[in-house]
């Protein structure tokens, strides 16, 4: 009892510190930039538009509250969007490879992208931003649809092991559409254009698009808390899960289409972020213990610390050039991917 | 406290299953099966490999629809319940079911709760006691905070059986719950769930621990019934032979106050 | 670097009049009926390969647009047999003699489509051209008489490429202008585009003034540097460049950089996959970059990307900024 108490404490104090964390980097952060702003006027500029009063130039505002903190809160979204479906598509598919591109979401979404960047057709007078984000979104879930019909196709509900496999065949699918465009068609920089929103960039996210992303986060993080105990029963297997009273069918349609549409949805802002949605839930598993309302909460705070910082280097490392955001995330994850699984219990 | 006091249901129902037909593409898994578990007795459910023991406690459980046929629970149709109201009446001890997720034992037995929880209620009753009660009941009190993984096999079935048990159910499904256990371990499940008390319908491979432990028999074959009631009499040599295509029989045993199956040699394979 | 150096077309006014109204006019064709005899065989080395041209080519193939323009530019378009891969547009004032020049193909034609042309020398801008499935090695192609010449620019070994200048271009233009055995037709037309840039750089239009060249993206810019045609252009306006110290043609620039310095004027370059318009409506559109003095005044200078690579046009480039920022009257 004590000890179960204890490890109740501790995930709450491992989500507390975390967020304890990502509240002083994010100070660090908003002070880093091409334009050197010290921490003490990043606090002012935050001070002054939280109604605190005080003096600040207009170019402080607007670098920290206009350029800085939009990307930076952004990261956060992102990265607690992408650990939290990481984390509940673990569970659901009970496969430790699972991440949140797993059901064609960043295929599909490349191949909106695309579309646009490579063949410029336009999105009803959105500018050249806006309509990639519109055509990522849509190709998303174009691609999802795709999927789940295909992995739900002869009934039986949605098994995780065909939809994995569905997601596969989606995803080689629009690669391949991927390739053929920017190769017979791409003219200027198209192929880096593509290669670098495959790699994603949380660069140029201004308040419109962080506030959706805001809210992606907050609708994941609710909805997805409420299905932890019901995600808790899926330990044992899906007959498991059944008898203990979870109707198995219907969470498995809710979960995959809310994760798939969360993720959609910081895709089409930010490109494919990979290995976040991996690797967190992994990590913070051993910190805070199994049942899923603490991984999920530890998970939405690790993933927000690790892509705030990872865009925080990604923006940083050289001067005036932006290092690809998943190229960072993936160098950092990849090895504590490999080190995790090497200390890894067995069944 | 006993399990019974835990029990939120007040009697101890009969499970009855009539007409049962399940197919499987062009198979017939079970072909109009009937089955009675009395209240409170211990039903072994044996049969060859593959003669729909496990459909049939999946049938039972709720958890699969038949292609025809009703499953009662005293008097109430187990599919007209909700989901987590079916999780409050009848509970299912999977063959073999593990994981690579190091939940703690408590974690485990704590997960029979969920049917009594609400989605979000984090308030209220959080089945503490009940989880308490049960772990002692099962003998894995001392053992509630290790690791699943570092759990023998007789510690996990154990863990199991708390966990249906903290479901509150007044029907008990194991589905061949001995299997990878030592005979001690075989011995001590069996022993534990026959004094539960509940209506309890275990699915066997072992002939002699079902003659043993249960009060009553069903036989299954090809997706039939070959038999059922109490164990001695219904287990005659001729259905033995008939199911199993062996020369066997349950004599009584020459010190104990039961029977035990006896048998010479195996019987030619005919159709 | 990302952007690919493009090889452009000419110009050819002279005296401000002319100069500011963006210049017109085709290049008269001055030596073309002089005797060529003599002045082969040409021998030259060009990107550490041995051109020998024995006698005048008449059947001319040129790949990519700068390459192209240069030939249009010296006049000699009648020689060409074949033409392809334009990055945009040929400038309006060859779009004449390039409606003769059969076109090979969008992009690179394949190598069977090349020789069915039967040239006797090639001419491209980018290494690129003499790939494998394209014009083939040079050397082979050599082997089988057919001569060829790449733009320095575009030599695959780096070290082997000139610093981008004026005096660059104008190099390329009396080689090519030799190996076609009219060196006549790009004295001219050098001395033409010189007269041109004094003049730009007598009237400074662009003097006390910080120039952002807007290139294309958006989330993050891309920028003209301080090694190319962008700083080519801004130095012979008179302007600064506010990203002068990134060592590339191109680079990445940063919002916050241009926020701080708040440019007086904004170049937008302006390119098939990234119009100026298009540039220009997100700059008014973006709620911060919407806030810096260039953008609230309208104070933009719009230049053709073809213009403003290292290539014959420019000097066209220059020109056209230079009479914009005269119009725009931006200068304290």
């Amino acid at each position: 009892m004590s000890v179960a108490r204890l490890a109740a404490g501790r995930a709450v104090v491992v989500v507390t510190l975390t967020a304890a964390a990502l509240v002083a980097s994010a100070a660090v952060a908003l002070s880093l930039g091409s334009v050197d702003v010290p921490v003490a006027r990043v606090l002012a500029v935050l001070l002054r538009r939280l109604g605190a009063g005080g003096e600040v130039t207009v170019l402080e505002d607007q670098l920290v509250w206009q350029l800085r903190l939009p990307r930076v809160m952004g990261a956060i979204a992102a990265g607690a969007v992408l650990a939290l479906c990481g984390a509940v598509l673990q569970s659901l598919t009970r496969n430790d490879l699972a991440d949140p591109f797993l059901l064609g979401v960043s295929s599909g979404a490349t191949v909106g992208a695309v579309t646009i960047m490579v063949l410029g057709i336009g999105v009803g007078g959105l500018v050249a931003s806006a309509a990639v984000s519109v055509a990522a979104f849509a190709g998303a879930l174009a691609a999802l649809a795709v999927v789940l019909v295909i992995a739900s196709a002869g009934g039986r509900g949605l098994s995780p092991h065909r939809t994995v496999l569905a997601g596969v065949a989606v995803a080689y699918l629009c690669s391949a559409y991927t390739s053929v465009v920017v190769i017979m068609h791409g003219e200027g920089d198209a192929a880096r254009r593509v290669l670098s929103w495959t790699l994603g960039s949380l660069a140029g996210l201004r308040w419109d698009s962080t506030l959706v992303l805001l809210g992606a986060a907050l609708v994941a993080l609710v909805w997805f808390f409420a299905y932890a105990e019901r995600l808790d029963a899926f330990t044992f297997g899906e007959v498991s899960a059944q008898s203990l009273g979870v109707p198995v069918t219907s969470t498995r349609w809710v979960l995959m289409v809310g994760t798939a549409v969360v993720t959609a949805t910081t895709v089409a802002y930010v490109g494919v972020i990979g290995f976040v949605g991996l690797v967190v839930p992994h990590l913070v598993r051993p910190l805070v213990g199994n049942r899923h309302r603490a991984v999920l909460l530890a998970s939405a705070a690790g993933g927000s610390l690790l892509l705030m910082w990872a865009d925080t280097a990604a923006r940083s490392l050289v001067d005036r050039q932006e290092v690809p955001v998943g190229a960072l995330t993936a160098l950092l994850g990849a090895p504590v991917l490999v080190w995790l699984m090497a200390r890894r219990p067995r069944a | 406290m006993t399990h019974r006091d835990l029990c939120v249901h007040s009697s101890t129902p009969d499970l009855r299953a009539s007409g049962i037909v399940v197919r499987l593409g062009v198979d017939v898994v079970l072909d109009d099966v009937d089955v009675l578990a009395r209240g409170g007795r211990v039903t072994a459910l044996l049969g060859p490999n593959g003669s729909g023991k496990t459909t049939l406690l999946h049938v039972l459980a709720g958890l699969r629809k038949p292609d025809r046929g009703t499953v009662l629970v005293g008097d109430v149709a187990i599919r007209s319940l909700s989901h987590r109201r079916r999780a409050q009446t009848v509970a299912l001890v999977e063959q073999h079911a593990t994981t690579t997720t190091d939940l703690t034992v408590r974690q485990v037995v704590a997960l029979g709760r969920l049917p009594h929880r609400r989605m979000l209620g984090a308030r209220g009753d959080s089945g503490a006691e009940v989880v308490d009660t049960v772990m002692d009941l099962v003998g894995l009190t001392h053992l509630a905070d290790r690791g699943w993984t570092t759990l023998s096999g007789g510690e996990r079935q154990r863990a199991h059986l708390a966990r249906t048990l903290a479901q509150q159910p007044a029907v008990l499904l194991l589905d061949e719950p001995t299997n990878h256990l030592d005979l001690g371990q075989q011995l001590r499940f069996l022993a534990l769930a026959r004094d539960l008390g509940l209506t309890t319908v275990a699915a066997l491979h072992d002939l002699e621990l079902a003659t043993a432990f249960c009060d009553d028999v069903v036989v299954l074959n090809h997706g039939r019934v070959h038999g059922q009631g109490p164990v001695t009499s219904t287990l005659t040599a001729s259905l033995l032979r008939e199911v199993y295509h062996v020369d066997a029989s349950l004599d009584p045993h020459p010190r104990l106050d039961r029977h035990h199956l006896v048998w010479d040699g195996h019987v030619e394979e005919n159709s | 670097m990302i952007r690919r150096a493009a090889m452009p077309g000419l110009s050819l006014a002279a005296g401000a009049v002319l100069l500011l109204a963006g210049c017109a006019g085709a290049p008269e064709k001055e030596t073309a009926t002089a005797e060529s005899g003599d002045r082969f065989p040409v021998e030259l080395v060009n990107c550490d390969h041995e051109v020998v041209v024995a006698s005048t080519p008449e059947r001319v193939v040129t790949l990519n647009q700068g390459a192209t323009e240069v030939v249009l530019a010296l006049g000699l378009g009648d020689r060409l047999v074949g033409t392809a891969y334009l990055d945009d547009a040929i400038s309006d004032r060859w779009a004449q003699e390039y409606e003769q020049v059969p076109v090979l193909a969008a992009e690179y034609p394949t190598n069977e489509a090349l020789l069915e042309a039967e040239p006797d020398l090639v001419y491209a801008s980018y290494a690129s051209a003499f790939d494998k499935g394209v014009a083939g090695d040079r050397t082979v192609l050599a082997g089988s008489g057919i001569q060829s010449y790449l733009s320095p620019f575009g030599c695959p070994d780096k070290s082997q490429r000139p610093a981008p200048t004026f005096d660059a271009v104008w190099q390329e233009l009396d080689d090519v202008a030799e190996l076609l055995g009219e060196p006549g037709t790009s004295k001219a037309l050098v001395s033409e585009q010189k007269e041109t840039l004094e003049s730009i750089r007598d009237a400074a239009p662009g003097q006390g003034l910080t120039a952002l060249w807007y290139d294309s993206g958006d989330k993050t810019p891309l920028v003209g540097g301080g090694q190319s045609g962008p700083q080519l252009i801004l130095d012979a306006v008179g302007a600064e460049n506010m990203f002068d110290d990134i060592e590339r043609g191109w680079g990445e620039g940063s919002w916050e950089d241009v926020l701080a310095t708040d440019p007086d004027v904004i170049v937008l370059a302006d390119a098939s996959w990234s119009s100026a318009e298009e540039k220009r409506a997100y700059l008014e559109k973006d709620p911060v970059l919407s806030e810096l003095t260039a953008v609230k005044k309208g104070a933009f200078v719009t230049v053709a990307y073809s213009e403003a690579t290292p290539g014959v046009r420019m000097v066209d480039g220059a020109a056209s900024v230079a009479s914009q920022l005269a119009d725009l009257d931006l200068r304290p």
